[in-house]
């Protein structure tokens, strides 16, 4: 516990998270107006004791849609990153326990993966499902696979062969058992702070997929789809492309110190060489 | 060097293989027929079987991807609907736009990245270095499209010194093109340049506390020839790994980007192409980026062996 007080990055990274996950659940029982009711008297608003972060151009207010959306961002991080691990984590193991032609052909599979960002795959899957938040998550979930995969694949080959792995295959136990008991626990803190960076990155995607109208629809708030909006009218107010824009830099940013402070309690030795 | 270079050559034409197999049945197995989906709900059944055959939905899937590769490897990417043209050629017109940004935004972000990267490794702990790691922290976590706003509003709707957005192509003048350009490479840039500062600064740092720069540095060399001779050499290849990985996210980036600033790319082209239902264009700017990025990755893995000649031996 000590370890996790004294770490400055997990500290701010936890406060900035947790911030956020509150805001997001309080959302559903509470936000300061209804996030998307029109007034259009009250449009293009900028910040005042009554919006405290202005509103948008159909006088809906912003920090309720900010909040909102926050919602929205976690539950793509959550249902992407979920994905991610889910396969990746079955398909690295695999590659990693039978070797030979079917850890290669499982591997490359990986890499052509790999070389789609989620932009492109969200592209390919919405062009003929349509747009929408179940397709994106799809897209970015596929992208977390491989990363995924290769990660486990990795740890799995360096514990394989371990000492304390071949004396509990000497004593009998099944396969699945040294890895649910034995390989399993040591591999799982490059894996959460792994979590951690893709859900960075499933929010930015996210947001950019929405941006280009591929994500979350309409009326409903994302942030990235805020910022689309606010676009257009920046030239009468620029209050509405600034605030969503900030939500998602400190989420990600959060979420990213929230990483780098587990990495460094996890494992000290790379915290000597500076964020890696 | 030649086996080598045959070896990443090799490897490049099974991950197209692998892209080409991904990107036909994606949109080929995934539920929903093509046809509909360019005709509309409202299509008569005749209309449909009319397209169906007119895009050969008809034959078996495996003639119809061997006939689409086979396009491809000839340049025929099929035809738009939307545009009523050649897709090859609309990618032709659209193709400068793209190409110029990928390479102003690499370039940018490379000679911003590594040097700030560079300087705070060799600066450590001191208020320059925490400087530049809020930057790259920052940097990497706003959202590209999100600087391009914020751009745009301060360069072109405040102070009027770049335009909002559209492109002027270079036959008009090299100073209109590059004005039309700047905003948006600086965009993507700013946020690849902290991905870089931040990997660049690790592997120096990483470097410097190797056993030769201790020896370089107890010969009594000076800082200066132990940071450029020894540390700098020995860091640029974990570096130009980064770069590498950089190259998907940039190009994805781009697409957006090129959305935020309307410039008439390949990436506004596929968001217009999905809006009007012209699946064949959206398949061949897919195919045509993903290629562009194993393309650039397999030019950065042959410069690794290059400039490291030990893994020309692994």
């Amino acid at each position: 516990m000590k370890r996790y007080l004294k770490n400055k990055n997990f500290l701010i990274g936890f406060v900035i998270v947790s911030l956020i996950v509150i805001m997001a659940i309080l959302s559903f029982f509470w936000t300061p107006y209804n996030p998307n009711k029109m007034h259009i008297r009250e449009r293009l608003k900028p910040p005042s004791m009554r919006h405290v972060l202005g509103t948008d151009q159909y006088g809906r207010d912003i920090f309720s849609r900010i909040m909102v959306g926050a919602v929205n961002s976690i539950f793509v991080g959550i249902v992407s990153v979920g994905i991610g691990l889910l396969f990746g984590l079955f398909f690295g193991a695999f590659a990693a326990y039978s070797g030979g032609w079917k850890d290669e052909i499982t591997m490359r599979i990986m890499d052509v993966l790999y070389g789609f960002p989620p932009v492109l795959m969200a592209i390919l899957i919405t062009s003929i499902l349509g747009p929408g938040i179940r397709n994106s998550i799809l897209a970015i979930g596929i992208f977390n696979i491989p990363v995924f995969a290769r990660l486990t694949r990795g740890s799995f080959l360096s514990m394989k062969e371990r000492d304390f792995v071949q004396a509990a295959r000497a004593l009998g136990d099944r396969e699945f058992v040294i890895i649910l008991k034995h390989i399993f626990p040591n591999i799982i803190s490059p894996i959460i702070v792994q979590s951690a960076t893709q859900f960075a990155v499933a929010i930015l995607a996210e947001a950019a997929l929405s941006y280009l109208g591929l994500g979350t629809q309409p009326p409903n708030a994302s942030w990235g789809r805020m910022l689309k909006e606010a676009q257009t009218y920046m030239r009468l107010s620029p209050w509405p492309a600034i605030f969503p824009g900030l939500a998602i830099g400190i989420a990600v940013m959060g979420i990213n110190m929230l990483g780098d402070g587990l990495r460094d309690i996890f494992d000290p030795r790379l915290s000597r060489l500076g964020k890696k | 060097m030649t086996h080598y270079i045959m070896r990443r050559l090799l490897s490049f034409t099974l991950v197209l293989i692998g892209v080409s197999i991904i990107i036909f049945f994606v949109l080929h197995i995934l539920p929903g027929d093509p046809a509909q989906i360019i005709l509309g709900t409202q299509a008569t059944p005749e209309k449909l079987a009319n397209l169906r055959h007119l895009m050969g939905l008809d034959r078996p899937i495996i003639v119809q991807y061997f006939d689409w590769l086979k396009g491809v490897f000839t340049g025929d990417l099929g035809h738009s609907i939307s545009y009523d043209t050649s897709v090859a050629s609309l990618i032709g017109t659209r193709m400068e736009v793209t190409l110029f940004l990928t390479f102003f935004a690499i370039f940018l972000s490379v000679i911003i990245g590594i040097p700030l990267g560079i300087f705070a490794a060799t600066h450590q702990g001191t208020p320059g270095d925490y400087l530049v790691m809020l930057f790259s922290q920052i940097g990497i976590a706003v959202p590209a499209f999100w600087t391009g706003i914020l751009l745009i509003y301060f360069f072109a709707v405040k102070f009027h010194i770049f335009p909002a957005g559209g492109f002027i192509p270079f036959s008009k003048g090299l100073i209109p093109f590059l004005r039309s350009l700047i905003l948006p490479t600086l965009s993507i840039a700013i946020v690849r340049a902290s991905v870089l500062a931040r990997m660049s600064r690790s592997s120096v740092l990483e470097v410097m506390r190797e056993d030769y720069v201790r020896t370089a540095r107890s010969k009594g060399l000076s800082e200066r020839v132990v940071i450029y001779k020894h540390v700098l050499k020995n860091a640029f290849i974990p570096i130009l790994t980064v770069i590498g990985l950089q190259i998907g996210q940039l190009m994805a980036g781009e697409i957006v980007i090129e959305n935020v600033f309307y410039l008439p790319g390949l990436g506004q082209l596929v968001m217009r192409s999905i809006g009007q239902r012209d699946l064949p264009t959206v398949q061949a700017i897919v195919l045509f980026i993903a290629v562009l990025i194993i393309l650039i990755n397999l030019v950065v893995d042959i410069l690794y062996g290059y400039f490291d000649p030990r893994i020309k031996y692994e």
